[in-house]
């Protein structure tokens, strides 16, 4: 990547591609044939002469030849597509064309539409200097530096373990899924917990990554630059950035040790590796009465025991939000060099290892309680596991909160001595963070401490805030020459660095760091990473701009890291680095030239990348850019199925399919908690459905991503991914009860069998009521309104996301219609009739008469996603007509309807697709390629991979004007 | 109207950096009123769906007018206020009713100027009067928002109410402890951060010359704000040799209780404009058309749908939403309160502002553009007419809005689709 490409290999010939001409002035097509159609059935309504204002703003009268159309063809696509959906004319009112018509009309404009308009060239897009979204920003960084963690928490990573469970290498997705849902905004491990940037506002009808509607202001240019700051200035940046060890002779990457297994996953052993830093944050106002030893003194003893190998202190920041099962659920804590000598911790009722918003009251953001709300008395039993002799000191931080206070007992048993032990009570006064109290103890000789025992009944507030966790250990104190746990430690028969259940590390395959890169130059080093950064090879001409910093930090006697830190962190501010620029490409002195040219090798790698991975080119992508492999078709492809095999390909789930199917909004639905009991957790409790349904919608197109599959099955698919809670929420419990039977974990407290809502299983449906995006949860009560659900919002849903033809907004003059169906019910009407009776204005009816029918197919979906056949008290009327009098009675036959017509389907869906890859609006030169696409795409099965290389393969994905 | 001096030059001159010389239009009218000492602060605050309006507008007009129900917790500052009901907007068409309402509320282009795919989104009033007097505090303007969802559900165009140009919105803050690291942060100290931005910048205008027409407006916007954050960082240096302490506890965050939210963001813009750290705010109580659940605490004891209730017929829905524009109205009155309460020169914080709170609907229910709701707390250093309730006629809210850009020191004749000055409320 660090050598320079020979410019005259950049500098590409423009590709021209000339579509046969048909000469348009000796072309009387139009007029012969289209005219005559334009004339019977549209201007009735679209005629704007006499000074009357045409249908939808629309005048299509005053086209009178070819020529006219030609000149403005945005309008015609208007045209083409209603024509196409049947749409228009109006079914109910206006005479139909016929079938043979309509053909007539759609080949016509389809060729109109498809005719050059950028001089001789086929139009390939504007190109938009496009900023770089949250999203990419985060991935970029975190790729550019190599990070194992995202930079800093943002509200589009969604709170799941995706990178866990999807493994597309293996182009099946397993039965069964271990997936847990975190709560929405709850913290999780990232380089920078106080950082952020502003998210960013999708475009109308589109993505967040749409280059026209990205701005800069000065509010975010102020944080990308403190947030560069605050990246290189981290404290921890030369051993978390992988990748700095190509720029820092000094950089040395820890490898992650041994990790958490799996996020709220009770049942295989947690091993957490110790550190020697007892109460960092400088938090703990006091030392609790009667404690062995003060804090300072603590601090100096644990430090020493993690130095000697027989101790440390458990920080629980790095594990946030899991649960330690009570009873028989040991979380592992590894100390000692190589972390191999291992003290078990097995608390007798389940702990939280909680990260989340409301501990920030309290002290730093994580800390440990107990689960259960209420469930303030418990104990920690020290168990050793390896190595270990058994805890002869312990501490620990009882935190204090906000508008809590009261006593809380803590105390230890020592070990064979029943009864015996000591117990300190601190009365904790009110205030976050105010009176954390540390508290230790020390047991007497020859005795070791078997349980630390926590009483919080004094305690106002619910739960028992602990932090800190500190042991010291009976092990004993290395001499010079001995040597700790050489050996490879072993837990139940496994090999500890090498469980087979850890998960493994974020990307696939760490890529080769090329360490003698630290040991050249400044500016080769700086060369290297501004490459990498700006994603093309730096000009030396950049190269001399930003290590003018460097030397000028040198000369005023900054030492090499941090002259270097700060260029970096200029590059990160770099508006190569912030936007995804394509320059055009000059003409000798005459500059860009006005018309096409073919994006060069690493504008198109980009463009890949952040397509499939939203974030930049990998080693191998730049690599295939630099040598020109991209400009070979095969190539190209190899290149999209190897990408499409990595993880990072589960931001086109995440970051594409969330936003298109709107699934955003569930995190905002608030179906009404007194009649929707179920889709809540309990009065008080956070917890809602929302996520589960998410992740199953998700995990639908997962499958056919992972599995290459149909997009049909986006409408209709025999499986489903679900859990416990959606297999009850769906009614499915008897159909599925073996499968139900399956998905529970024995709960080690009580010995019971208990439902386990983290494992998910593949299941093949009943019956074709559900199966597919729309019948499905999420999308049912994300278009749900708080008491009754909304036809309308409903059917907007399915014209936007399914035929990708979002309906005009409503007029400024809007009727009134109640809140809740119960209240039309008492009046003797459905929901349907009261809609069907208020849309008798004959300016909402012609939108209304689309919209409408597309909801009123799913009536038999409750607010909440759940079968119904009636309301409480009239039958569901789920009738309805799909354009080109398909009709349909119900879910199933409205599946059967779109299908009928799967090319409307997969037209709107390439069109989404096409537009995000593009990071542009579809204009109508888009509309051949979209057509090409789909014409590929209906050959071969609908099949995803299909679709993503012809996207990638098409004249707009490759080229842009000049 | 101002359109002739361009939006570059009008982003220049909010640049101190860069000292251009100031046209005679730019000019501002400092103490040439000779009745104030104390700069004069200007706040715009958006509330969306428009209000109920027979309990909201005074059923009489003048000095002597009652206090509709809406506006009872207004009552004690009800000399300071001037109630502006009947002002008009015209719907552009091309664009949601609801976005077009919100977004274009303070636009300075007239509603058949489509400037950005059908929204009229040209420069905004607050970036406007920023320009006459924003150039000497740490930030010409600040642009807050109290909509604390993170799903992004939302375009820009109900996100922001402040806009740089056609398609360029203002970034709003939504998260009270941001605001305060931004207006009371300590700068770091840092002695590189100059080179950085000097670098950027040389990078940029590098950039630039090899790109077309529309990428340029994109290096544009990242110019300008470079230029800007160097101005921040130079001013917020000298602001804080002027501030030992900050004046209140960092906020941890955003409150779980909307109305402490809402305060809060409230007093953040009162220390700001108390310490002269800015002089021109905007505050976006919610998004127009804004239609997730939310809690109005005290009012309710569940959330209330804002948008679905303008649409829902009953004397219920009427009920719930007259006790949301108290709720708002409450809000607003706790803010002026607090800036009545703080002395300033020869009167009150509040003595030397205008502090206006709106609606770009006036029934929410049918969508109307006209009859608009409006009320300015504050006597802009003397120059308005406070105490009153005024109803014009057939009038553009763009009157209103050159009166106060003409106040700040634009010498401008004309605003939008403005016909004149609204003479009345001015002293």
């Amino acid at each position: 990547m660090t050598k320079l490409m020979p410019r005259e290999s950049i500098y590409l010939a423009v590709a021209l591609v000339v579509i046969a001409a048909v000469a348009c002035h000796a072309d009387d097509s139009y007029t012969k044939r289209i005219l005559p159609l334009v004339d019977k059935y549209c201007v009735d309504c679209h005629d704007a002469a006499g000074g009357i204002k045409p249908k939808g703003g629309v005048d299509l009268f005053k086209f009178e030849s070819a020529d006219d159309v030609l000149a403005e063809r945005a309008v015609w696509k208007k045209v083409l597509n209603a024509v196409r959906l049947h749409e228009m004319p109006p079914a109910r009112k206006r005479a139909q064309p016929s079938d043979a018509e309509r053909r007539i009309i759609v080949d016509w404009v389809t060729k109109a539409l498809a005719k050059p308009s950028l001089g001789q060239h086929v139009d390939p897009g504007q190109p938009v200097m496009r900023r770089l979204t949250r999203l990419e920003y985060n991935n970029t960084v975190r790729d550019l530096l190599g990070l194992e963690t995202d930079v800093f928490m943002f509200s589009e990573r969604l709170p799941f373990n995706t990178d866990e469970y999807y493994r597309p290498q293996d182009g099946k997705l397993p039965d069964r899924l271990r997936v847990t849902v975190r709560e929405y905004g709850s913290k999780y491990p990232v380089l920078l917990r106080q950082a952020g940037l502003p998210g960013d506002s999708k475009a109308d009808h589109g993505f967040t990554n749409r280059g026209d509607v990205l701005n800069v202001s000065p509010l975010l240019l102020e944080k990308y630059v403190a947030l560069a700051h605050e990246i290189m200035s981290h404290p921890d940046i030369l051993t978390r950035a992988d990748r700095l060890q190509e720029i820092f002779p000094n950089a040395r990457f820890r490898a992650p040790t041994t990790r958490v297994a799996h996020r709220n996953e009770p049942r295989k052993p947690q091993i957490v590796t110790v550190t020697g830093k007892l109460a960092t944050q400088n938090n703990v106002a006091r030392t609790a009465k009667g404690s062995a030893y003060s804090l300072e003194a603590f601090r100096k003893r644990v430090a020493e025991a993690f130095a000697q190998d027989r101790g440390g202190v458990y920080d629980v920041s790095e594990n946030s939000n899991t649960t330690i099962a009570g009873k028989g659920g040991l979380l592992q804590l590894s100390y000692g060099k190589n972390a191999n000598r291992i003290i078990g911790v097995n608390p007798n009722e389940d702990l939280w290892n909680a990260a989340f918003a409301t501990a920030v009251e309290s002290s730093g953001d994580s800390l440990f309680t107990n689960r259960q709300k209420l469930q303030k008395k418990f104990f920690l039993q020290f168990q050793s596991v390896l190595h270990s002799r058994g805890v002869a000191e312990v501490g620990v931080v009882v935190l204090s909160r906000r508008g809590q206070s009261g006593k809380v007992r803590v105390g230890v048993e020592y070990y064979g001595n029943t009864g015996e032990g000591n117990v300190i009570e601190i009365d904790l006064a009110e205030g976050a963070g105010k009176d954390n109290t540390f508290v230790s103890f020390a047991a007497p000789d020859g005795v070791h401490i078997r349980n630390l025992t926590i009483d919080g009944s004094g305690f106002s507030g619910d739960y028992v805030l602990l932090d800190d966790l500190a042991f010291i250990t009976r092990d004993p104190v290395p001499d010079g020459n001995a040597v700790v746990g050489r050996e490879t430690p072993v837990v139940s028969g496994r090999e500890l660095p090498k469980n087979a259940d850890e998960p493994q590390p974020v990307s696939d395959t760490r890529p080769a760091i090329d360490k003698t890169i630290a040991r050249r130059p400044p500016r080769e080093r700086l060369a290297h990473f501004m490459s990498r950064a700006f994603r093309r090879p730096a000009k030396p001409a950049q190269v001399d701009l930003y290590l003018g910093i460097y030397n000028k930090a040198t000369s005023s006697g900054a030492n090499d890291e941090s002259a270097m830190k700060a260029a970096l962190r200029a590059v990160l501010c770099s508006p190569q680095f912030l936007f995804r620029v394509e320059t055009p490409v000059a003409n000798g002195r005459a500059g860009p030239t006005a018309g096409v040219r073919r994006l060069n090798d690493f504008e198109l790698a980009s463009r890949l990348s952040y397509f499939l991975w939203a974030s930049m080119p990998d080693d191998e992508l730049f690599k295939a850019a630099q040598s020109g492999q991209l400009r070979d078709e095969k190539e190209l492809e190899t290149q999209v199925r190897r990408m499409l095999r990595h993880r990072r390909s589960a931001e086109l789930a995440e970051s594409f399919a969330f936003q298109w199917l709107r699934l955003n909004e569930l995190f905002g639905s608030k179906p009404d908690r007194g009649r929707f009991r179920e889709f809540y957790g309990g009065t008080q409790s956070k917890y809602n459905k929302g996520g589960e349904m998410i992740a199953e919608t998700l995990l639908l197109f997962e499958t056919i991503l992972a599995e290459n599959r149909s997009i049909m099955e986006l409408i209709d698919a025999d499986y489903a991914y679900l859990n416990a809670t959606l297999i009850r929420h769906y009614g499915m419990a008897d159909h599925f009860s073996r499968e139900l039977a399956s998905l529970r974990r024995v709960d080690r407290r009580t010995g019971r069998s208990v439902e386990d809502n983290s494992q998910w299983v593949r299941v093949r449906l009943p019956d074709r009521r559900r199966g597919g995006v729309f019948t499905s949860g999420g999308v049912l009560t994300l278009t749900s309104l708080p008491l009754r659900t909304s036809p309308v919002y409903r059917g907007t849903w399915m014209a936007e996301a399914i035929f990708n033809r979002p309906p005009p907004p409503p007029p400024a003059m809007v009727e009134e219609l109640g809140d809740d169906d119960e209240a039309f019910q008492e009046a003797g009407l459905t929901l349907r009739q009261k809609l069907e009776q208020h849309r008798s204005k004959p300016s909402c009816a012609g939108c209304h008469a689309r919209i409408d029918p597309l909801g009123f197919a799913l009536e038999n979906f409750d607010p909440i996603g759940r079968w119904r056949t009636d309301y409480a008290k009239l039958p569901v009327d789920a009738k309805g007509e799909l354009f080109g009098g398909r009709k349909y009675d119900g879910p199933v036959e409205f599946k059967d309807a779109i299908l009928k017509r799967k090319n409307d389907f997969a037209r709107a869906f390439t069109e989404h697709l096409l537009s995000y890859a593009l990071g542009r609006k579809l204009e109508f030169f888009d509309v051949a390629t979209v057509d090409a696409i789909v014409a590929k795409l209906e050959a071969d099965g609908y099949r995803f991979e299909t679709l993503i290389i012809e996207i990638v393969k098409s004249y707009p994905f490759r080229n842009t004007r000049n | 109207m101002s359109d002739r001096i361009s939006r570059r030059t009008l982003l220049k001159g909010a640049s101190a950096a860069l000292a251009l010389p100031l046209l005679d239009a730019m000019q501002p009218l400092r103490a040439a009123t000779g009745v104030a000492t104390s700069p004069t602060r200007f706040a715009f605050i958006y509330i969306p769906n428009g209000v109920v309006q027979d309990a909201w507008y005074p059923k009489s007009t003048g000095e002597a007018y009652d206090l509709p129900p809406a506006l009872k917790s207004l009552a004690t500052h009800k000399k300071h206020l001037t109630v502006i009901t009947g002002m008009d907007r015209k719907f552009g068409g091309g664009t949601g009713v609801h976005a077009q309402a919100g977004a274009c509320w303070l636009t300075s282009s007239s509603p058949d100027q489509p400037l950005d795919g059908g929204f009229p989104t040209n420069v905004s009033l607050d970036r406007m009067i920023a320009n006459q007097v924003g150039r000497e505090t740490m930030l010409p303007s600040l642009e807050l928002s109290c909509n604390d969802h993170t799903n992004n559900k939302e375009t820009k165009y109900f996100e922001s109410i402040s806009w740089y140009g056609p398609g360029h919105c203002a970034n709003v803050e939504k998260n009270p402890r941001n605001v305060f690291r931004r207006l009371f942060g300590r700068p770091t100290g840092d002695p590189m951060y100059r080179s950085v931005l000097d670098v950027v910048l040389e990078d940029a205008r590098a950039l630039r010359g090899r790109l077309g027409r529309d990428d340029q407006r994109k290096v544009d916007e990242y110019l300008d704000s470079v230029r800007a954050t160097e101005t921040r960082i130079q001013n917020a240096e000298k602001a804080a040799a002027r501030i030992a302490t900050p004046p209140m506890d960092e906020p941890e965050g955003i409150p779980d209780r909307r109305d402490d939210y809402i305060r809060l963001m409230g007093e953040l813009m009162v220390h700001a404009f108390r310490l002269d750290l800015t002089r021109v705010a905007t505050l976006v109580i919610d998004p127009e058309r804004w239609d997730t659940p939310r809690m109005y605490d005290g009012m309710f004891d569940k959330p209330q749908n804002h948008h679905v209730l303008t649409h829902t017929r009953g004397d219920d829905a009427k009920e719930t939403l007259k006790k949301i524009d108290l709720f708002h109205m409450n809000m607003y009155a706790k803010l002026i309160g607090q800036m009545a309460s703080i002395k300033e020169g020869d009167g009150t914080l509040l003595d030397h502002a205008a502090v206006t709170i709106g609606s770009g609907l006036g029934d929410g229910s049918v969508h109307d553009y006209g009859d608009l709701p409006v009320i300015i707390a504050g006597r802009a250093g003397g120059r308005l007419k406070t105490g009153q309730a005024l109803r014009p006629k057939d009038e553009p809210l763009a009157n209103l809005w050159l009166t106060l850009l003409q106040l700040s020191g634009g010498q401008v004749k004309r605003f939008a689709d403005s016909t004149g000055p609204l003479k009345s409320v001015l002293a």
